[in-house]
């Protein structure tokens, strides 16, 4: 076999063996467009050579024009596959012109189909011998087509745009200058060259055979080894991340995390071991949707449900908690929290995220909660310890008028003929002071109630008037005028009534011992106001001495107190309550009064939530 | 002879039925809701007797006996509390009080403490 036949095969075979490849790629993976215009170029650059060998081993003038006419259409794909490759590869250039060099070469196409001989020979007219590699090949020679030299320039569009793309990625990616480079030189200098190649040899001014698929063929292996490059590259990004991801695990083992992901179409639930761990699943056993639900607690599966799949449908972030049974039978409450992933078309469609065990958290919380329950009900109690003279006062009024009408009613039966007018007004009477005495109970029966803590709409006003009326008495035996200036916007919180209670009536108890050690007028006063940023301001003024200067900071500590036999505890749990409510409780220096001013804070229900 | 009492108490449902039962026991009494309006009232001289509540808005029910003391009125005071309170009590017998009662006690008591202190007690 000669030489020209081994280089040209051999070429070939590479070029098909390496569009196989590609094509492969492509078929794996729709999305990787520059290997798909890699392989089409493979093609064209082997088809380009298989004509270029049948004209050199022509054995007439009509089967070298045959052959040269048909080489267009595999010189016409590979135009196209340069010029679109580059487009997909660097991500640059101008599309217009990239439209225009593939019209231009497309219409060459039609030229060269549409007349006699092709776009570059009317005809040949006979083959010339020509020595290469120590073996004669064939030149045609003959009559050149006017259109000729336009097919060549038309090869220039493409030149132009691969060089403008090239220029634009150059400028805006510095990291990637010496790919961009190598696509770009390899282009402009062999496509310039294959161009004026062959314009020469259709001009008859070079004498020598057909070897335009040379310079194709190094631009193809330009192609080829950005290609690889990337494969290269993809090699140690995914080596990275492997690394990367055995270093996360660790954090996230060491910080309790586990990682979670679901795709909304494959109902499956992607869990990494620590999570399954965590949820009780073998490290191979296939998670769905419905298994992780099954192990959820049922009265948090309805939400941690809802919570998934409205972040999958909707987009965004979540956080829920849950309770599942653990392998030891015990209860452990996971945090889940998640962010919906976007697909290509910017749909949210699957969610990932990280999930921990935080039993040991809300236990804490549970028993803090617990505390402060606690706490404040034994300072309830404290409280109505106090006030239990004025109580007994309270009751007894309502009693001892009951009692009177009772004994005037028997006495009144005595008659021969009884009065049943009056009878009538004194039952009623007596009604009317059972349910005063009703009232009475109740009110302490809810402020002894060691009730566990609610978060309901309070009505801060309400709230007010039900301590002013559990103190009138104790305030009247203390000769302490009570009162309150209420703003008079709607003013409801959210919170635990009988905390937010609590704290007004520690207030206001301290307030009326410090006003009845007083002189003059006597009073205690509540305001509250509502600012403009929605929070409601409460305060409590008293007419006493106030408080010393250096008792201020220490006021609100546990176990400190000013009084003889104080437990020193009032203020402290009015803290505790006024911080688990959001708000801040101060005692007021600024203030312009005789006494002290206590004021706290706590956030209104925005208006149009207000019922 | 008629007697007539006055009533000084703050609770409006206390002043009626107490109020309620001395007419059915033929004693006429007249209720004030303050110490300060009983002084105020000019015809308060023709009374035989007072009930008078010791904690009162203003002016207490002790005060009230020092005041009339003071005036050397020799009205006969009965106190009717509903306060438990023993050094009201012993305030209120060292002024003289001819009966201290609580609210709560049985009015055939207050009413024969009325009588006695008129000197028209049933032996």
């Amino acid at each position: 076999m000669d030489w020209v036949t081994i280089c040209w095969a051999g070429v070939g075979s590479i070029c098909l063996t390496a569009g196989l490849i590609s094509t492969l790629v492509w078929i794996r993976d729709r999305q990787s467009w520059p290997h798909f215009w890699f392989a089409l170029a493979a093609f064209s650059v082997a088809a380009i050579g298989v004509a270029e060998m049948m004209i050199m081993h022509a054995t007439s003038p009509a089967s070298a024009l045959l052959a040269q006419h048909w080489a267009h259409v595999p010189v016409f794909f590979y135009i196209i596959a340069l010029v679109w490759f580059t487009y997909t590869y660097l991500r640059s250039g101008a599309l217009w012109l990239a439209w225009l060099a593939v019209a231009a070469r497309a219409l060459m196409l039609v030229i060269n189909f549409a007349g006699t001989g092709s776009v570059n020979f009317i005809e040949v007219t006979e083959l010339a011998p020509f020595e290469l590699f120590g073996q004669v090949v064939q030149v045609p020679v003959g009559v050149q087509n006017p259109w000729s030299p336009v097919e060549s320039l038309t090869t220039l569009l493409a030149v132009i745009f691969v060089g403008h793309a090239t220029f634009v990625a150059w400028r805006n990616d510095p990291r990637n200058r010496r790919h961009v480079l190598i696509i770009g030189i390899a282009v402009v200098v062999c496509m310039s060259l294959a161009m004026a190649l062959s314009a020469a040899l259709h001009a008859g001014v070079l004498y020598a055979p057909y070897f335009v698929s040379t310079p194709f063929l190094i631009v193809l292996v330009a192609m080829g080894y950005l290609l690889g490059n990337d494969i290269l590259n993809a090699e140690r990004l995914s080596r990275d991340l492997c690394e990367h991801q055995a270093r996360l695990d660790l954090a996230a083992e060491a910080g309790g995390q586990g990682f979670w992901e679901w795709h909304a179409d494959a109902r499956g639930l992607w869990l990494d071991g620590q999570l399954r761990r965590l949820l009780g699943f073998d490290a191979h056993e296939p998670v769905s949707l419905e298994n992780w639900l099954a192990k959820v607690f049922p009265e948090d599966r309805g939400p941690a449900e809802a919570a998934l799949l409205e972040a999958t449908a909707k987009g965004g972030r979540f956080r829920i908690e849950y309770r599942v049974k653990a392998t030891d039978g015990s209860t452990r409450w996971i945090a889940a929290q998640g962010q919906a992933a976007l697909n290509r078309l910017g749909k949210p469609d699957s969610v990932r995220g990280i999930a921990l065990d935080v039993t040991a958290e809300n236990e804490a919380a549970r028993e803090r909660d617990e505390a402060r329950r606690e706490l404040s009900h034994a300072g309830r109690v404290s409280v109505l310890g106090q006030l239990a003279s004025s109580l007994a006062h309270e009751l007894n009024q309502p009693l001892g008028a009951i009692l009177r009408n009772a004994e005037t009613a028997s006495i009144l039966l005595q008659a021969d003929s009884p009065d049943l007018q009056e009878l009538r007004e004194i039952t009623e009477d007596i009604q009317r002071d059972d349910r005063r005495a009703g009232k009475v109970i109740s009110r302490l029966r809810r402020l002894l109630k060691d009730h566990t803590v609610q978060a309901d709409q309070v009505d801060f006003s309400a709230l007010v008037d039900e301590v002013l009326s559990l103190l009138r008495t104790e305030a009247i035996s203390r000769g302490v005028r009570l009162g309150a200036v209420l703003t008079d916007g709607d003013a409801s919180v959210r919170g635990d009534p009988i905390h937010l209670q609590q704290v007004l009536l520690n207030l206001v108890m301290n307030a009326l011992d410090a006003a009845s050690h007083g002189t003059g007028d006597r009073f205690v006063l509540i305001r509250s106001r509502l600012r403009e940023d929605r929070i409601l301001e409460v305060s409590v003024e008293d007419s006493g001495a106030g408080v010393p200067l250096a008792e201020a900071s220490r006021i609100f500590d546990a176990f400190h107190t000013t009084k003889p036999g104080g437990m020193g505890l009032g203020l402290s749990i009015c803290r505790t309550i006024v911080e688990a409510h959001g708000g801040k409780i101060w005692l007021d220096g600024e203030a312009e009064a005789r006494g002290a001013v206590f004021r706290f804070t706590l956030a209104a229900i925005p208006e149009k939530d207000a019922a | 002879m008629n007697i007539r009492v006055a009533l000084v108490d703050d609770d409006q449902n206390v002043r009626k039925a107490l109020c309620r039962l001395l007419r059915v026991m033929n004693i006429q009494a007249v209720g004030y809701s303050s110490a300060e309006d009983f002084i105020a009232d000019p015809e308060r001289q023709q009374f035989d007797c007072l009930l008078v509540d010791v904690q009162l808005t203003g002016m207490t029910g002790i005060e009230l006996q020092r005041r009339l003391k003071a005036e050397q009125n020799p009205v006969p005071i009965i106190f009717i509390t509903a306060f438990e309170d023993p050094a009201a009590q012993a305030e209120a017998e060292r002024g003289g009080c001819v009966a201290f009662f609580h609210k709560t006690d049985a009015g055939s008591r207050i009413i024969h403490a009325i009588r006695q202190s008129v000197g028209q007690a049933e032996v």
